[in-house]
């Protein structure tokens, strides 16, 4: 085996002419992602409705082009026949049950994601108490932005082990909901015909098939949650939208006498 | 040359038909309340002498601005009515459908009477989606776009053959198919504004056909006045005028006669508001938008884009770019 090894490394030659090859293949490589990247991101801010699959080409070639860039340098660098092959191969393998095995994994689950696609780039996804819209997906990690502008890396073995929720799952429009609470003592009827009417009058709003516009009540104990789910137009428009309705039906809500929970103290407490 | 009377419509006959149908089903005892759906710029109006009673029943015809705010029914004094402008019965605000809905229920209740009602297709089509109020009216009949041949005949109605003239012009500058529009777009995380390729269907269609079939300078003029106004008849009208240079028309002049943009968000909600109720006071704009949007600000800008008119305090759609507000506001969900 050692003789194997030493046989193989022997098979290294690193000149100047190959350096400047191997500079040249990865810098063409940088910028062929850089440049597909570009055009991906133009492109889907064109074509919105296919914005985030468009997105998912650029993993995709992402993928393709570092895959081919690392057989190029192994072919430079060594004169791989069968044997060169399978030494490396166990090389490999030793390095990934010493120490590389998390980053290998990740790899794998990251091309994996890749092909599954259990959400895009530019989805709202929420992941183990991390929610944000999905920027890059890499070999290591996905990477998510929070909407307190934190970008989150989540090794992608994580991404596939646990579950991920992703809201709008390739569509520029998304569902969202809203909550408003109230006293007890409230029309209920009418803060919901609020609630609608605040939704449908939202420039930010998509009214139309396939787009309804639900309104729920649930009664507790001492106060009443009322629950409006709808869609956004504009997926970044999503918190917008939230307080767009919240203040809208708050101020219609304040004008009918409609009142937020009052704390609820025992008798004999609080006077 | 004799003017049609409501020239503006030329397939309105059938829509009267269909009307007709609908007030003797009433009069056997089947009610089926009618919408009709008018596009932007329609004058179209149905008078009582349009349709026939069998039995003697009265029409009456009424228009939203003649009732009492509120009570829309009440006034309605016919057996059958016919209610024009109904797009005028909401506003944009929370509230501001009490009026719309009662007169839905009220309309659902009453079955001694036979409603036809007139609105803005555009305003239509949103109450529907946001109030589910098509259910009200199982008849609907929607006034179509109008085909090369009904625009070409209703403009040149007002003209004597020969009267005028069709040139294709001297230097034929070549059409793009792919234009390049500015928009703003967020790359490599940062907000930008980028010029972005737009590929015109119209042009392409166009470039494929010119090898195909060969088009005299009328009929390329009407082509492209009846893709630039969508089939609507007012914007064709409007884009006539424009285009003629009396007794000259090219193809050329019709081009430069509309003018391309894009809107933001703000804009589209505003523009798409002021479409469906087809003209709308300022200040009733401000009352129903002014908490969503900085509406003189917008406002100013719809109008330096050339998307709105309006000096005497109301504010309508410029008929001549209709069919790119209308591409605008697609792309923001608003028609």
């Amino acid at each position: 085996m050692e003789d194997a090894i030493l046989d193989f490394l022997a098979t290294f030659s690193l000149d100047i002419p190959t350096l400047i090859y191997l500079f040249t293949v990865i810098l063409v490589a940088v910028v062929a992602v850089r440049v597909v990247a570009l055009t991906m991101n133009i492109l889907a801010a064109r074509f919105k409705s296919q914005g985030n699959k468009l997105r998912m080409l650029i993993p995709m070639f992402k993928l393709l082009v570092y895959a081919g860039v690392i057989f190029l340098i192994l072919t430079s660098v060594f004169d791989l026949g069968s044997a060169e092959i399978l030494v490396f191969s166990g090389l490999f393998g030793a390095a990934v049950g010493l120490g590389l095995k998390d980053v290998f994994a990740d790899m794998v689950t990251g091309i994996i994601i890749v092909f599954e696609k259990p959400y895009h780039i530019g989805d709202r996804v929420r992941v183990e108490g991390h929610y944000g819209e999905v920027k890059d997906m890499g070999f290591r990690a996905t990477r998510i932005l929070t909407p307190d502008d934190d970008l989150v890396s989540v090794p992608n073995l994580l991404m596939f082990n646990t579950p991920v929720a992703s809201t709008n799952y390739g569509s520029p429009h998304m569902m969202v909901t809203i909550d408003i609470y109230t006293d007890f003592d409230c029309d209920r009827q009418a803060v919901l015909g609020v609630l609608h009417e605040a939704v449908v009058t939202s420039r930010f709003s998509t009214i139309g098939n396939g787009y309804p516009v639900i309104t729920l009540v649930k009664d507790f104990p001492y106060y009443v949650r009322f629950r409006v789910r709808s869609y956004v137009w504009e997926m970044a428009d999503e918190f917008v939208y939230e307080t767009d309705i919240t203040v809208r039906a708050w101020n219609e809500l304040r004008r009918m006498g409609v009142r937020p929970p009052r704390l609820a103290l025992p008798e004999g407490i609080g006077g | 040359m004799e003017q049609k009377e409501n020239e503006g419509d030329v397939k309105r006959q059938a829509i009267i038909d269909s009307v007709q149908d609908a007030v003797e089903s009433f009069e056997t005892g089947q009610r089926l309340n009618v919408a009709i759906l008018t596009p932007p710029f329609s004058n179209f109006s149905i008078m009582s002498r349009d349709l026939h009673s069998s039995k003697g029943l009265s029409i009456k015809r009424h228009s939203i601005s003649s009732f009492p705010e509120g009570e829309p029914l009440d006034e309605a004094t016919g057996t059958i009515n016919i209610i024009e402008g109904c797009q005028h019965l909401y506003r944009m605000r929370i509230g501001g459908f009490a009026v719309l809905k009662k007169f839905i229920r009220d309309i659902n209740d009453d079955d001694k009477r036979l409603f036809i009602t007139v609105w803005n297709a555009n305003a239509f089509r949103y109450l529907d989606y946001a109030l589910g109020i098509g259910k009200a009216f199982p008849l609907q009949v929607r006034i179509p776009e109008l085909t090369l041949g009904d625009i070409r005949e209703a403009i040149m109605a007002s003209y004597d053959e020969d009267e005028i003239q069709f040139e294709y012009d001297e230097f034929q500058p070549r059409e793009r198919v792919i234009e390049w529009m500015p928009t703003r777009a967020r790359v490599f995380s940062k907000d930008m504004e980028i010029r972005l390729p737009r590929i015109e269907s119209s042009a392409l269609r166009r470039a494929i056909l010119r090898r195909k079939v060969y088009l005299s300078a009328e009929d390329k003029v009407f082509t492209q006045i009846q893709y630039l106004s969508r089939g609507n008849l007012g914007a064709a009208k409007e884009i006539w005028i424009r285009s003629l240079q009396y007794p000259v028309i090219r193809p050329t002049y019709v081009l430069n006669a509309c003018k391309k943009f894009m809107m933001d968000n703000e804009e589209a909600f505003v523009a798409a508001n002021i479409l469906r109720k087809g003209k709308v006071p300022m200040d009733e704009l401000r009352e129903d938008l002014g908490d969503q949007v900085a509406l003189d600000a917008t406002v100013a800008t719809l109008k330096q884009k050339g998307i709105v008119k309006g000096g005497d305090g109301n504010l309508s759609i410029k008929a001549e770019n209709l069919g790119f507000t209308l591409d605008s506001l697609a792309k923001h969900g608003m028609v």
